[in-house]
């Protein structure tokens, strides 16, 4: 199966509308949990309650699909999301304790850094946000059968030397596939930012916020 | 080249750079800017992807890196620009182009030393020419101010003749100007992870591993993952290591690694490039281990029959090891962790401690010959050291002494030595030094005159540049023929004081300058 065929790009607000595929929502909200709870905790909750007040805003999101005051028809869906946090946790934070529901989404697990981090809560979540658009890229490449022993020649700061001496191989032939790996992981990383914006022309510019976000 | 960011990583990635690998891909043959036409991608920097181009204007090949068109890449151009030297990389200009900015610079066809270095041990000559051009572009960019903040063997480009040159300004800084702060990790100076920003001692740090690198061998910067590491090796004794290897190189292997690990000291102050002195070396080792032996026997003879100054001796010990101990401590940067701190203390006190000990060793060997043939010489010393600062003796060696150093900072070139304690301990062990020189000398040949010659032509051979100009000898001469006068016709104090104004040159020179 061509690559292009298997790693089709659907819009999220696809995917937010009535008739999208609930495993596909799924997917989208477990992809980007863990900046969303990276942003709970760095507004100040503790890990238990950022955990339930995070999981509380995904099963609302996968069962209501909007929020009032977001609108998931336009823009890109690191705003939506942001906006609707925000929306969120201004009506939850007056609760006594936030109610336990999950709506049966996976559960990632946590790095225990982000809470650390000397950055506004805006910074963490467009940061955790940017590394989970990696991941996602990653993780595609991964299930496509890439070669994991030259993922970590991506951006170049290796040397071939030891790894075409290890694996008995040229480093030329070492230097093709990692050429090749690269543009496979530029289509990768398209892809997952082109679900995430209204408009195709928009990737660029939302990799460059992202590359700004992670640098912070 | 490898970039400049921090943190996390992904699968051994740095996540800005993974997320500009969405961005940056352009294919061969698009022509940027009306100008360029790509040819090859080079490498990856810290703020861009670096392509191989020919300048359809001028027509020559160049090397473009794209960047964000930002604040920080015109920093980068106007502090590369400045140096014009054939062992750093020129930057000719900046221009826009369709996907931001482009710095266009000079292309170097070769490879960078990383990718050299990876390939297995450089043949001896090879290794030396190159870290004579990586010292000579240094020198280039540090004269000109700037500090390049991210020397590595990365940023080092090897052409087609062998010649090295140092590349990527990305994060240089000039002056007191901060920059960016960014480097990598195996290659930052201790203190550069708490002061966080480039200078040119953080780059002698770096030129100290670069240099080791070129080393055969392990050396301690490929192995460590983060400045941290590094440091733990260096603190627990991966140098001495490389020092040990230094007596199986050959004499300009072993100058290479003695400078590496001169430059490897935490003190940022103490980071003072070596000059090829193996002629001075070979002299002073000798003179080293004479001296000592000559001193054991001396000292033991005069223990035995009981005609020590052991109070005198204890003052003088005493006095240099608590200089040289508080030395170390005001200069010294925070220790990162309670075990690099105790491991620093624990190295500076055997420092001191040795220190202390040849200077005592001196006094019990050669005071009472001192005493007994030349009494004038340890009055001035003497009263001070038992607290009589208003002796009239005491107060003209001071003012002599300062004076006499004053005069010999008129002749000098040597650097300054800005920690007071620093300054305070070299002066009293130099002064001993060089007194129980001519005491020694005196002892042997019996006629002044010649013993006074003896020890000016030893001294100006030790502590000047065995292949400097006849000038600069003769100035050193100059110097060492005043303190010979001061020790001949004052005594200890007052050479004590005139080396320590001597050392304190920013004082001195402002002095002289007013």
């Amino acid at each position: 199966m061509p690559a292009a065929a298997r790693f089709q790009t659907t819009n999220w607000s696809l995917v937010f509308a009535a008739d999208g595929s609930p495993d596909a929502l799924n997917d989208l909200c477990t992809r980007y949990w863990h900046p969303t709870y990276a942003y709970v905790l760095r507004c100040g909750f503790d890990r238990a309650d950022a955990e339930d007040l995070t999981q509380a805003f995904f099963g609302r999101l996968l069962e209501h699909r909007d929020f009032a005051q977001a609108d998931p028809r336009r823009g890109k869906f690191r705003s939506f999301l942001l906006g609707a946090l925000k929306h969120f946790l201004s009506n939850e934070r007056d609760r006594a304790k936030a109610q336990k529901r999950g709506g049966g989404l996976e559960h990632v697990p946590v790095d225990d850094g982000v809470a650390e981090d000397a950055l506004t809560p805006d910074q963490v979540f467009d940061k955790q946000w940017a590394l989970a658009v990696i991941d996602a890229a990653m993780r595609a490449l991964r299930e496509a059968g890439e070669p994991e022993h030259l993922m970590p020649f991506l951006t170049g700061e290796q040397s071939y030397a030891a790894l075409a001496a290890e694996r008995d191989v040229s480093e030329g032939a070492l230097r093709v596939a990692v050429h090749r790996l690269r543009r496979r992981f530029r289509e990768q990383l398209r892809r997952v930012v082109a679900e995430t914006v209204d408009d195709g022309a928009d990737v660029d510019g939302e990799i460059r916020f992202l590359i700004d976000a992670v640098s912070a | 080249m490898a970039c400049a960011h921090h943190g996390s990583r992904v699968s051994g990635n740095c996540p800005a750079c993974l997320l500009a690998l969405g961005v940056m891909d352009i294919e061969p043959g698009t022509i940027l800017g009306g100008r360029f036409r790509i040819a090859a991608p080079l490498g990856r920097g810290g703020m861009g992807e670096v392509y191989r181009a020919d300048d359809l204007k001028l027509g020559h090949a160049v090397a473009l890196k794209l960047v964000p068109a930002s604040e920080d890449m015109l920093r980068e151009v106007r502090v590369g620009r400045q140096i014009a030297h054939p062992n750093v990389c020129r930057l000719y200009d900046v221009v826009d182009v369709e996907e931001g900015a482009a710095i266009v610079m000079e292309y170097v066809d070769g490879e960078d030393l990383a990718s050299l270095l990876g390939r297995g041990p450089l043949p001896r000559q090879r290794a030396m020419a190159i870290a004579r051009d990586v010292c000579a572009g240094l020198d280039a960019i540090h004269e000109k101010g700037v500090a390049h903040g991210d020397l590595k063997p990365a940023n080092v480009m090897i052409d087609g003749r062998g010649r090295a040159r140092i590349t990527d300004f990305g994060l240089a800084a000039r002056g007191g100007d901060a920059g960016r702060f960014g480097g990598t990790p195996a290659y930052m100076a201790p203190e550069q992870h708490e002061e966080r920003r480039a200078t040119a001692s953080a780059d002698l740090y770096a030129l100290g591993l670069l240099l080791s690198e070129l080393l055969p061998g392990e050396v301690p910067a490929k192995r460590a993952a983060s400045g941290h590491e590094l440091l733990a090796a260096i603190e627990e004794g991966e140098l001495a290591v490389a020092s040990d290897r230094a007596f199986r190189l050959t004499a300009a292997q072993a100058w290479l690694a003695a400078a590496a690990i001169a430059l490897l000291a935490w003190i940022p102050k103490t980071r003072t490039p070596l000059q090829p002195r193996p002629l001075q070396g070979t002299i002073y080792i000798a003179l080293l281990t004479a001296a000592l032996a000559a001193g054991v026997v001396l000292a033991w003879r005069n223990l035995r029959a009981r005609r020590v100054d052991r109070r005198g001796a204890a003052r003088a010990a005493l006095w240099v090891f608590a200089c040289r101990a508080l030395a170390g401590l005001v200069a010294a940067p925070r220790p990162p962790t309670l075990e690099a701190a105790a491991s620093f203390a624990s190295t500076l006190l055997a420092t001191s401690l040795f220190l202390a000990a040849e200077v005592w060793l001196a006094y019990v060997a050669l005071e009472p010959y001192v005493r007994r043939d030349w009494p004038d010489a340890l009055v001035g010393w003497t009263r001070l050291v038992r607290g009589r600062l208003r002796d009239a003796l005491v107060g003209r060696d001071l003012l002599l002494g300062v004076l006499a150093g004053v005069v010999m900072r008129l002749f000098a070139a040597a650097p300054a030595t800005p920690n007071v304690f620093y300054a305070l301990a070299r002066a009293v062990f130099y002064a001993l030094f060089a007194l129980f020189l001519l005491v020694l000398l005196r002892m042997a040949v019996r006629r002044p005159w010649i013993a006074a010659a003896l020890w000016l032509v030893v001294t100006t051979a030790t502590w000047s540049r065995w292949d400097a100009p006849p000038v600069e000898m003769a100035a050193v001469g100059a110097e060492m023929l005043v303190l010979l006068t001061v020790l001949q016709r004052l005594g200890l104090l007052a050479g004590a004081v005139a080396i320590f104004t001597f050392l304190q040159s920013p004082a001195t020179s402002a002095f002289i300058a007013h």
